[in-house]
């Protein structure tokens, strides 16, 4: 009987791959925002409003979803590049999937890339896709209490967008409640409140994405 | 949270380890899976019997370690395990802290003979 080490990582495949892509993003000193967050969350939404507000650094988009090109259909009206990933029945997306959608992008043209994933605060947690800052998104629809139910996502990210806040007359969501569970488990957390329907807090979100220099 | 692809992927690794060293039969694969890395040890362990059943790695064993979440305070220095992930020294309440472990998702060793 013997023991042979092993030392490597489950997921060291998907490791290796977003490794691959993080060095790419260095080389093309590319900022690369993955955008996490429960389904009707507003992602998309989000990303319509905001992605005017930064036009002049030249964005590109790649869309997650299981099924339809409806998102990122929603996107190109806007004239950004983008790329639509159909995982068929995959709750996230994962490095090589990313890998293989970047080869569709003009990447010596773009030079700020949103990958916004599939709506799911469980598994995106796990798999890198090699971006720079993980955005967690969460609206005033879902429980204040989503960042101690989903701590390993919240524990993650660097930012969180509370989004819907035309939304907060009419529903029980406390936002102090939700960024103070928020730091329990992320003491570094920055916040950001938005609607999308109305624009607030997009200029503030816009500045936040240009503040974050991969230099 | 996918612990049929994890087992699957565990049972790759293990395979390309065996080719190393032919004639050897697995007995057990010892893996360490964080608290924090959302994998429910039970179903890993069904999946992974699932997935050897008459195959030549039948037999062979999953010893699960489960590693808590553990954080060094950059305050006063002392390590401690967190509980329900609340991100504070229970010493002197600091939320100045480095996460060392709890996230694992680590196939350490395996067992042949």
């Amino acid at each position: 009987m013997a023991v042979i080490t092993v030392e490597r990582n489950i997921l060291e495949k998907n490791e290796q791959v977003a490794e691959q892509n993080r060095n790419q993003f260095i080389k093309l000193k590319l900022p690369v925002f993955n955008l996490l967050s429960s389904p009707g969350s507003g992602k998309t939404t989000l990303l319509e409003k905001l992605l005017p507000r930064l036009m002049d650094k030249s964005p590109g988009v790649i869309e997650g979803d299981l099924h339809t090109n409806r998102d990122a259909e929603r996107i190109d009206m806007l004239g950004v590049p983008v790329v639509q990933i159909v995982t068929k029945g995959g709750c996230h997306l994962d490095a090589l999937l990313v890998k293989n959608a970047l080869q569709q992008l003009d990447l010596e043209n773009i030079h700020l890339l949103f990958i916004e994933n599939v709506g799911n605060l469980v598994c995106p947690a796990s798999y890198d896709l090699g971006e720079y800052k993980k955005i967690v998104i969460i609206s005033t629809t879902e429980g204040d209490d989503k960042p101690i139910k989903y701590n390993t996502m919240f524990s993650k990210a660097d930012l969180c967008v509370i989004n819907k806040t035309d939304l907060l007359p009419y529903v029980e969501f406390d936002i102090e409640k939700a960024k103070d569970f928020a730091k329990q488990v992320n003491p570094t957390l920055e916040f950001i409140q938005t609607s999308a329907k109305t624009g607030n807090g997009l200029d503030d979100l816009a500045t936040w994405i240009r503040s974050q220099s991969i230099i | 949270m996918h612990e049929t692809g994890m087992a699957y992927e565990i049972l790759n690794i293990v395979s390309k380890t065996l080719d190393k060293h032919p004639g050897k039969r697995l007995l057990s694969v010892k893996v360490n899976i964080g608290q924090m890395a959302a994998v429910v040890p039970e179903l890993l362990q069904s999946a992974y019997t699932s997935l050897i059943f008459q195959t030549p790695l039948d037999h062979s064993r999953l010893d699960i370690q489960i590693i808590p979440v553990q954080g060094n305070c950059l305050n006063c220095n002392k390590t401690f395990t967190l509980e329900e992930f609340v991100f504070a020294c229970p010493y002197c309440l600091s939320q100045d802290l480095k996460v060392t472990h709890g996230d694992e998702l680590h196939i350490s060793s395996i067992e042949v003979e």
